[in-house]
C-alpha cells in the first residue's frame, strides 16, 4: 500500500466507524446484572463501491443481509455483566480506498478496575451488517451463528462451533465448520462446504458445482441441481434428492454411513453403485463388474449424467423419482 | 514523626485520606528513612497485587446469610427500647470521630448500656441484643476465576485437540489407500502431507489454523476415499 493509500485508510477509519457509531450510541441495564450497548453506524469510503466485506466476530453472532443501497450499515449490539466489562468490548472498523471494509470485534486485556476479569460466557457482540448485494462476503465466527442473506457476489465463511447459514446467495461460496452445522438455502452458484462434526444441509441449490464433505456429521440435500455434485462423509450418512443436470454428474460416497439417493427430473443417468452393506438399486440387482459395481442405464442415452454412489461399509439405496 | 507513627498511618497515607498536613508528614519522613520507605513500597506493591486479582463473586447464600443476619438486627432494633436505640445512634455517630473523643463517647455509652441493661429482660442474652451490622457499603464482588480471553484460548486448544484427533483418524485411512498407489505417486503424497502438516504449525491461532486443519484434513479425507487428489509432490 503506498503512503497515499494507508493515509485514506486511516481517514476513512476516522470517518467511518466513531463518528458513526457515536451518533447513536445508548447504553442500557436491563435490570437483570446485564448492560447493553447499542451502536449504529456506517462504514466504507465515501463515494467508493463497496468491494469485499471481511466481519470477523469471535464474541458473538453476524448476520450479514444484502440490500438495494450502496452503503454498509453495522448495528452493533455489545452485552456485558457490567459497565467495566463493556468497556473491554470493541469493533472495530477499516475502510480501505479499494472499497473493501473490514470489521472486526475485539476483547481487550484485562488490567485493574478499569477492565476486569470477566467470563466468556458473559460477554458477547452481536453485528447485523447490511450490505449492497453486489459486495462480496467474508465471514468469521467463533461460537456464534453466521448468517449470510440475500448477497449476489458470493461468501466466504468460517465458523468454529457456531451454525452457519446462508440464504439466498449467488456467487460463489465457501463454508468450513469444526462443529457448527452448515444451512444453505437457494445457493445459486458454486458451493464449497467442509465440516469436521457439523451437519450439512442444502435446499434448493444450483450452479457449477455443489461439493459437501463432512467428516463425522451428517450430509442432507433437497432440491440440489448443480451440474457437478460431489457429497462425502467418513462417518456420517448421506441423504440426497437432486436433479441431475445433462452432462453432469452425481457421486456420493462414505466410508462408513448408508447412501440413500433420489433424483428426479427428465435427463437420462448412468448410475453405478457399490457398498460394504446392501445395495438397492431399481433394475440391477447384481454385480456387473469385476469391482462389485453395479451399474444401470435410465432414461434417454444423450447427454447422460453420471452417477456414482458408494458406501464402503454401509447401505446404499438408489431410485429415480418421476 | 517516627516509624511507629508512619507505619499506623501509612495506610491512609497511600490510600489519600490523612489531610494535607499528615500527609506532608508522612512524606517528609519518607524521604529520610529508607526503612519506612521500604514499608511503603511493599504496601504499595501489594495493593497493586490485589486490584490485579480477579473479582471475586461470593456464593448466593453467603448473601443471604448477610442478609438474614442484618434482618434480624433490625428487627432486634425495632423492639428495643428508645434508650437502646439511642445507644445505637450514638455509637454510629461516633465511630468516625477520632479515637479520643470516641473513648470520651464510650465512657457515656457505657453508662448508658449500664442503665439500659438494668431494663432488660433478664432472659435474654446480651449477645442476640441488637447486633451493631453496618449494612454492606461495598459492592458485591465478582467472581470471574479465569478470564474470556483465557476461556477463548482454552476453546482454541480443543478446536486443535479435535483436528489432530480427526487427522490421527484419517491418517491410517489415508496411507491404507496410498498403499495402493504407485511410488511415485506415495512421494508425491508424502511431500503434500508435509507441505499442509507445516501449514498447520506455522498458521497463528485461531481461523487461520482452524483453515489450515480444514485444508489438511479435507486433503486426507479425499484420498481415504480413493478420489483423484491433485497431487503436488515435491513443491
Amino acid at each position: 500500500m503506498t503512503a497515499r493509500r494507508a493515509l485514506a485508510a486511516v481517514v476513512s477509519i476516522a470517518l467511518a466507524a466513531p463518528a458513526g457509531a457515536w451518533a447513536d450510541d445508548g447504553t442500557d441495564g436491563d435490570g437483570d446484572g446485564v448492560v447493553v450497548e447499542r451502536a449504529e453506524f456506517q462504514a466504507g469510503v465515501v463515494g467508493r463501491p463497496v468491494g469485499v466485506i471481511a466481519i470477523d466476530n469471535s464474541l458473538g453472532d453476524v448476520r450479514i443481509e444484502g440490500y438495494d443501497g450502496t452503503t454498509v450499515t453495522v448495528i452493533a449490539v455489545k452485552h456485558a455483566p457490567d459497565a467495566a466489562s463493556l468497556r473491554r468490548l470493541r469493533v472495530e472498523s477499516l475502510a480501505n480506498p479499494d472499497g473493501s471494509v473490514r470489521l472486526t470485534t475485539l476483547l481487550t486485556d484485562r488490567g485493574g478496575a478499569e477492565r476486569p476479569a470477566v467470563a466468556l460466557a458473559a460477554v458477547r457482540v452481536d453485528l447485523t451488517v447490511k450490505v449492497p448485494r453486489a459486495a462480496t462476503i467474508s465471514g468469521r465466527v467463533t461460537t456464534g451463528r453466521l448468517e449470510v442473506a440475500n448477497v449476489d457476489a458470493g461468501a466466504d465463511l468460517d465458523s468454529s462451533t457456531g451454525p452457519i447459514v446462508v440464504r439466498n446467495v449467488a456467487g460463489v461460496v465457501f463454508a468450513r465448520s469444526l462443529a457448527g452445522s452448515q444451512r444453505f438455502e437457494e445457493v445459486f452458484g458454486s458451493l464449497d462446504s467442509h465440516a469436521v462434526d457439523g451437519d450439512l444441509a442444502f435446499d434448493s441449490v444450483r450452479g457449477a458445482a455443489l461439493t459437501a464433505r463432512a467428516y463425522a456429521g451428517d450430509i442432507a440435500g433437497r432440491g440440489v441441481a448443480s451440474k457437478q455434485v460431489r457429497l462425502t462423509s467418513i462417518s456420517g450418512s448421506i441423504d440426497l434428492e437432486a436433479e441431475p443436470q445433462a452432462g453432469g454428474s452425481v457421486t456420493v460416497t462414505s466410508l462408513r454411513g448408508a447412501v440413500d439417493v433420489r433424483l428426479r427430473g427428465t435427463v437420462g443417468v448412468a448410475v453405478r453403485a457399490r457398498a460394504g452393506g446392501r445395495v438397492t438399486l431399481a433394475g440391477a440387482a447384481t454385480p456387473t463388474t469385476a469391482d462389485r459395481w453395479i451399474e444401470a442405464r435410465y432414461g434417454a442415452r444423450r447427454d447422460r449424467a453420471a452417477v456414482q454412489v458408494e458406501s464402503r461399509f454401509g447401505d446404499v439405496s438408489f431410485a429415480l423419482m418421476q | 514523626m517516627n516509624c511507629r507513627q508512619l507505619a499506623a498511618q501509612v495506610d491512609g497515607y497511600l490510600d489519600g485520606d490523612l489531610d494535607e498536613v499528615g500527609a506532608s508528614a508522612c512524606r517528609g519522613h519518607l524521604r529520610t528513612c529508607a526503612a519506612c520507605r521500604d514499608l511503603a513500597d511493599q504496601q504499595t506493591r501489594l495493593r497493586a497485587a490485589l486490584a490485579e486479582l480477579p473479582p471475586a463473586e461470593p456464593p448466593a447464600h453467603l448473601w443471604a446469610a448477610i442478609d438474614a443476619r442484618v434482618g434480624a438486627a433490625e428487627i432486634a432494633d425495632s423492639r428495643r427500647g428508645a434508650l437502646a436505640t439511642g445507644w445505637s445512634r450514638l455509637v454510629a455517630w461516633l465511630r468516625p470521630v477520632a479515637w479520643p473523643v470516641a473513648m470520651v463517647g464510650s465512657a457515656g455509652a457505657i453508662a448508658l448500656a449500664v442503665v439500659q441493661l438494668r431494663d432488660a429482660a433478664p432472659s435474654q442474652p446480651l449477645a442476640l441484643r441488637a447486633p451493631v451490622i453496618a449494612p454492606a457499603a461495598a459492592p458485591p464482588v465478582r467472581l470471574a476465576l479465569r478470564d474470556a480471553l483465557d476461556e477463548r484460548a482454552d476453546l482454541e486448544r480443543e478446536a486443535d485437540g479435535r483436528f489432530r484427533q480427526v487427522v490421527s483418524e484419517l491418517l491410517p485411512l489415508a496411507r491404507a489407500e496410498v498403499a495402493t498407489w504407485s511410488a511415485r505417486r506415495a512421494q508425491a503424497f508424502a511431500h503434500d502431507l508435509e507441505r499442509r502438516e507445516q501449514a498447520v504449525l506455522v498458521a497463528s491461532p485461531g481461523h487461520v489454523r482452524e483453515r489450515a486443519w480444514h485444508d489438511l484434513t479435507s486433503y486426507l479425507e479425499r484420498v481415504a476415499l480413493g478420489e483423484q487428489v491433485a497431487l503436488g509432490g515435491g513443491r
